[in-house]
């Protein structure tokens, strides 16, 4: 009898699919569209093949970030990362570098074309500032690795992607799209339309492209795969890094507040939670929301929670919290109530956390206290974005209602003629899916009243 | 989304029962040289004109009515006179140096000039409707780039400049916005508003006219022109259609040339960066005309080099015109200051830190009660009032009400100055920046000047030329690396 | 029974058969009960605001639109549907040899009650022919006859075109239409329109299935059709295939909750005067509307919602927006008086309402540079 082999551990599976990336470089792949979900590490493959590029195949390498801030933090992790290695960073001739990623010695600064380095090296940019490379003033590269890869719009990689032989787009499909400023009429039917992310793009007009996924996240537990795979992800199956038990939060005082039910419910396990309000229809700014909001963070850290990761324990500190909103509007009401020792607590639209995590979240729920569920509202982006970002605990505090409000709903119905995407319906059960999840599994604390 | 401020001024319309004004200052164009131009179009023909009315500014109008435009002799007829016009006002604005700006009553118009102009410049049966159809394409073209001047509908030049107490949608309606903005007395304004509604103020007239009034007419006309009927009398029946028609277009075209007067007449100074847009406008017509005398044709579907070149410059237009109503418009600045794309306070504890013999670092700190804040670290903002200061944010500290931005400045130390504490300031991340386009453009020309394969629909994947064995763990290989 | 519920909530007002335009009306705005009411009992909002509010009908068509619509048919069905067959053929969908066609109401032509019952009998036998797998089942069926029920009644919908190559295992629906088709310029209301009718024909076709035992119905009739619209200042067709997963999912939804609906009605109706009926101005008036922005674009009753949105001060009166950011002053008479500060807040949600209102027309004051 022959014994069955043992199924790989996810770990193995994702330092395995890091592998096949890898080896595509070598094999010379013109083009690699790897989709990774949220926090398997895609800026980690980004690192892996911008060092493999230079260090083992001897090749020049261009890394293409969508902001400075990311560019900075590419720079930061591979100079800290591989101190014996030199890589550049490509800034504007004005911009102001933070002092930590300047003092780094293996990082040069190049403000011009004719500062970057000659022969085999690791640039990194922003895709704005790659896009004004003078031909002819610069090298061309062998290859081009674009983090982030679905908030690039189509008409951005065609300024840059004749910089390199080989090109290679990682990023979460699951993410808010690429954001355009203007009019898209003319183009809104072409699914290779300027506006739309360079990786759905490239595969409309070469269906031959490879194509790659994660299949582990490494940030979520597998209790948030659970909640976030069926409704975001349903074509890219992926587990978690972690196994059950593996990570969670402990608290060392009992409490007897209302939120407290939410923090235990926690302890015992649950990585998403949902606090909810008596139903109010608020807009857009909540301020019993965001008291609410506070008055968690604040006990968390009162009951002294701390996280726990394998064999590692560390108690909650400020800088270790995160708070995701929809809307800037919200982002002000929850930071002018942070005490000042709370004001390392990270406080963002979800477009800015894209990209980041803390090991506990706190969400205003984006249709929380709305009288209609609206396009922007139902992004499915936006809620993945927001569900996503936590390593150990994510607290949805909402209004009562949402599940009302989702099954109220009526689609606006704006189609684009022959795309079969239907973003507006994928959103609305997206959130269904979650918000049903979260019932049907027990997750919602009712909060009576206000609690601050 | 329409943010407080604008919510606020509905609520004062509704209270007030009529409209007010959301603007300090003109923000678009009235170009004395305009044409007002209304068609209607034949219900469920997209691409026609029944009867049209055109003419300039605080003039009556031409009119032109075919019988039956689906008749595409006398559709053409009408297409190559209103062609002709256009020619005209195009060749007189080009030997000026100016560009030709139409004004229509609202979207629905322009959207049906659209379809008109894509159908029509393709046209290969009569060449003064193709010329037609092109020339109206510079129009239809600039019409969805934010702060264009080349095609005003009357509904969106009154909306920027005032708010209503009703529906964004019902705005649409030209009578509606009219009735709000000069109520009629002795009316409730619900009242005033449902009886303009009835008026047709768009392309079309309505069901309920064409059924008993239009239609028969029309087939009255068909029948007789079908049996052979003399030129007198077709001719008559004809009439009979255009006496249905010019009251409908006249109505309209009386409209949009009220919603002018209004806006002539509100006595507001012109937003300051009014004329950028017109030399935009200007060289856009320049480069639009060069392009059809050279034999240039407009594409329906762009391939993607064209494409990045337009959606560039959309993009370009709709920051700069944010920018521009911002820094030039009082309401639109306090629109900013309320959602917090501005940040505005006092000046605290400005300083100058030596970092060398030579070398200084001007800081202060910006104090705002804003209550919505959109600045972060490291966004570059400049000053509203001299946008020669620019700054880039150190660090922002929110307690309670109060944020504090520290700020160091990257430029105009010299040519502006250090501001003195207690001094007030408002500061954006964008200002407009009018010669970005022609940088960008000329920068997009370098890049885009061969197709990358990624982006040639034609062409395939390239072959693989240097395919290398790979290490059995080239994970483990960098790794080793760090 | 149902009939007579329904009939009796009807009162004097007559029976419509609603089509596929009345029956997707169900699943438009699922918060107004009025319409839904309308919808159940089988009356349009046109006929309910003519004959039981008196007003004037301002609907319907204009008849150039419906002679152009009637032609852009007639030019994609002449010569055995030539011109629809060539549609199929470029996109790859059918072959040169996949061509028969059978037109519905040329096998039982007449507008009595039997033929329409020979038209759902003739489209029954031609779908248990497809899936058998016959080989002389039509590629294209135009004006099958399929019941769709709604509260357990019947109301026949004729899809225009029904489309299978003969490797397809089922029909799928095709919804006709002479709006032009501008890609991205397309009309975006057209579009909705055609989508939301294209969604009833699924959905006849899915009960089709289920009635005659054929199979999976969400198996052999997925939520997609295609639209054949038209190409401006022509009369040549395109075809843009659609998937309708929202359009279907929101009607099935809306057909599903129709009975626990009908009893919320008939309770509510009672509650008002025992027995009363729809035909009368007062009880219509008493089933809750939701009146919104995109009424408008589907609704003759948008004037009469309108006036009651007006009388009662609703804050839908100045945009959606304003319905959710006003919610805490609950009407415009309310929201102006705090903005005024002539009212107390009475909640803290009102305060921070007022606060907020304050704050915007002081910068609004300040920008115009006058009191107002």
């Amino acid at each position: 009898m022959t014994a069955r082999a043992a199924e790989p551990s996810p770990a193995a599976l994702a330092d395995e699919a890091v592998r096949e990336i890898l080896r595509t470089q070598w094999a010379g792949e013109p083009a690699v569209r790897l989709d990774s979900p949220p926090g398997a590490g895609k800026t980690r493959v980004v690192e892996y093949l911008a060092v493999q590029a230079l260090a083992r195949l001897g090749e020049r390498c261009m890394v293409v970030t969508q902001t400075n801030e990311q560019a900075f933090d590419v720079g930061r992790r591979l100079a800290q990362g591989f101190p014996n290695l030199p890589f550049a960073l490509f800034i504007r001739k004005d911009l102001v570098a933070p002092e930590d990623v300047t003092a780094l010695p293996n990082l040069q600064l190049a403000r011009a074309d004719g500062d970057l380095p000659a022969g085999p090296c690791v640039v990194i940019a922003n895709a704005w500032k790659w896009s004004w490379v003078v031909d002819g003033h610069v090298a061309p590269f062998d290859c081009q690795v674009i983090d982030e890869a679905y908030q690039l719009p189509d008409y951005r990689f065609h300024q840059i992607a004749g910089l390199a032989t080989r090109v290679v787009l990682v990023g979460d499909p699951g993410q808010i799209a690429p954001v355009v400023t203007c009019e898209i009429e003319r183009w809104k039917c072409d699914p290779t339309g300027p506006h739309v992310a360079c990786p759905r793009a490239l595969i409309e007009r070469h269906a031959g492209v490879r194509r790659l996924t994660l299949p582990v996240s490494r940030r979520l537990v597998s209790d948030t795969v659970d909640f976030i795979q069926p409704a975001f992800y349903p074509e890219l199956p992926f587990t978690a890094l972690s196994a059950q038990g593996e990570r969670g939060l402990r608290v060392r005082v009992g409490g007897a507040m209302p939120v407290d039910a939410a923090i235990d419910l926690a302890a015992r396990g649950a990585s998403l939670v949902e606090v909810e309000l008596p139903g109010l229809i608020t807009g857009e700014v909540d301020e019993q929301l965001a008291d609410t909001v506070v008055t968690l963070i604040v006990r968390l850290l009162q009951r002294r929670a701390e996280v726990y990761d394998g064999d590692t324990e560390r108690p909650i500190e400020a800088g270790m919290i995160g708070v995701v909103c929809a809307h800037v509007s919200q982002v002000n009401a929850i930071r002018e109530r942070l005490p000042l020792e709370l004001a390392d607590v990270l406080v963002e639209t979800a477009d800015r956390f894209q990209g980041l995590e803390r090991p506990v979240m706190l969400v205003h729920h984006p249709l929380s206290g709305r009288a209609d569920a609206s396009v922007f509202h139902l992004d499915a982006g936006r809620l993945c974005v927001m569900a996503s970002r936590h390593r150990v605990v994510c607290f949805l505090v909402s209004r009562a209602g949402i599940e009302d409000l989702l099954l109220r709903y009526a689609p606006s119905g704006d189609r684009v003629l022959g795309l079969d995407e239907d973003a507006e319906f994928n959103g609305w059960h997206a959130h269904l899916t979650v918000a049903r999840r979260l019932r049907e599994r027990e997750r919602v604390v009712r909060l009576a009243r206000m609690t601050a | 989304m329409a943010g407080e401020l604008d919510l606020v001024a509905r609520l004062l319309a509704y209270e007030g029962g009529r409209a007010v004004s959301i603007a300090t200052h003109r923000l678009m164009a009235i170009r004395p040289d305009a044409l007002v131009l209304c068609p209607l179009a034949m219900a469920g023909e997209d691409t026609t004109v029944h009867i049209v009315a055109v003419g300039a500014i605080g003039r009556p109008p031409e009119i032109y009515c075919v019988a039956d435009p689906r008749v595409r002799d006398e559709q053409y007829e009408l297409f190559a006179w209103l062609g002709a016009r256009i020619e005209r006002h195009f060749e007189t604005c080009r030997r000026a140096g100016e560009y030709p700006q139409i004004w229509v009553s609202s979207g629905a118009v322009a959207d049906h000039l659209d379809t008109l102009a894509d159908r029509q410049r393709y046209n290969r049966e009569n060449a003064a409707v193709k010329r037609f159809g092109e020339l109206l394409s510079y129009q239809t073209e600039r019409y969805p780039v934010d702060g264009q001047q080349a095609l005003i509908t009357a509904t969106g030049a009154l909306r920027m400049h005032w708010a209503t107490g009703q529906q964004p949608g019902e705005d649409e309606h030209l009578g509606t916005l009219l009735a709000w903005i000069e109520p009629p007395r002795n009316t409730n304004i619900l009242d005033a508003v449902a009886l303009a509604e009835r008026v047709p103020m768009g392309v079309k007239t309505d069901p309920e006219f064409d059924r008993d009034v239009l239609e028969p007419r029309v087939a009255a006309y068909n029948q007789a022109r079908r049996g052979g009927a003399r030129a007198v009398e077709l001719r008559q029946r004809a009439g009979l259609i255009q006496q249905a028609l010019e009251p409908v277009v006249r109505s309209i075209y009386d409209g949009t040339q009220r919603a002018i007067r209004i806006l002539s007449r509100m006595g507001l100074p012109e937003l300051p960066a009014l004329r950028n847009l017109e030399e935009r406008e200007r060289d856009e017509f320049e480069s639009f005309m060069a392009s059809r005398d050279a034999g240039y044709h407009l594409p329906l579907v762009d391939k993607p080099r064209p494409a990045a070149f337009k959606l560039t410059a959309r993009e370009d237009a709709a920051d700069n015109f944010e920018a521009a109503v911002l820094c030039g418009d009082g309401v639109g600045r306090a629109r900013a200051r309320l959602a917090g794309h501005t940040v505005y306070g006092q000046v605290e504890n400005p300083r100058r830190t030596r970092l060398s013999p030579h070398r200084f670092r001007y800081r202060f700190d910006l104090v705002s009660r804003q209550r919505v804040l959109r600045v972060r670290r490291r966004d570059e903002l400049a000053s509203l009032g001299d946008p020669r200061l620019r700054v880039t944010v150190a660090n922002v500290h929110r307690e309670g009400a109060v944020t504090r931005i520290s700020a160091i400045i990257t430029h105009g130390q010299q040519a502006v100055g250090l501001p003195a504490s207690g001094t007030t300031l408002e500061l954006a991340k964008t200002v407009p920046d009018w010669d970005r386009l022609i940088r960008t453009r000329k920068q997009l020309r370098q890049r885009l000047v061969a197709t990358p394969w990624t982006h040639d629909e034609q062409g395939t994947a390239p072959a693989v030329t240097r395919a290398r064995r790979p290490p059995r763990d080239p994970l483990a290989e960098v790794e080793a690396l760090r | 029974m149902i009939t007579a519920r329904l009939a009796r909530l009807r009162g004097s007002l007559l029976a419509e058969e609603p089509g596929a335009r009345g029956l997707e009306r169900v699943a438009r705005n699922p918060g107004c009960q009025r319409l839904r009411a309308l919808t159940m009992i089988g009356v349009t909002p046109a006929t309910a605001m003519k004959t039981v509010y008196k007003e004037p009908d301002r609907e319907g068509q204009s008849p150039f639109a419906l002679a152009a619509g009637n032609r852009f048919e007639r030019a994609v069905f002449e010569n055995g549907a030539a011109r629809l067959l060539e549609l199929y053929r470029s996109a790859g969908r059918l072959t040169t040899a996949e061509c028969k066609i059978v037109v519905v109401p040329e096998l039982a032509p007449g507008a009595t009650a039997a033929t329409m019952a020979r038209r759902r009998a003739e489209t029954e036998r031609l779908f248990q022919h497809k899936v058998r797998r016959d080989p002389r089942a039509p590629n294209i069926i135009v004006k099958a006859r399929i019941p769709v029920a709604l509260l357990g009644v019947p109301h026949d919908t004729e899809p225009d075109v029904l489309v299978a190559a003969d490797s397809d295992a089922f029909y799928g629906p095709v919804e006709v239409k002479s709006y032009p088709d501008r890609a991205g310029k397309t009309n975006a209301a057209d579009i909705r329109s055609a989508c939301r009718q294209a969604a009833v024909a699924v959905i006849g076709l899915r009960h089709a299935v289920e009635q005659l035992r054929l199979g999976d119905p969400r198996q052999l009739v997925p939520a997609a059709a295609d639209l054949v619209l038209r190409r401006p200042g022509s009369f040549r067709p395109t075809l843009r295939p659609m998937t309708l997963a929202g359009e279907v999912h929101s009607l099935e939804r809306a057909l599903d909750e129709a009975p626990r609906n009908l009893e919320e009605l008939e309770a509510l109706i009672d509650a008002i005067t025992p027995g009363a009926s729809l035909d009368e101005a007062e009880v219509l008036d008493a089933v809750p509307p939701n009146y919104v922005e995109a009424c408008r674009e589907h609704c003759a009753l948008a004037p009469k919602c309108k006036q009651a949105a007006a009388a009662c001060g609703d804050p839908v009166l100045i945009g959606s927006q304003a319905r959710e950011e006003l919610a805490a002053a609950g009407s415009l008479g309310r929201a102006v008086d705090l903005l005024r500060g002539r009212a107390q807040p009475r909640t803290a949600e009102e305060r921070a309402l007022q606060a907020r209102l304050q704050q915007s027309l002081g910068e609004y004051r300040q920008a115009v540079g006058h009191g107002r």
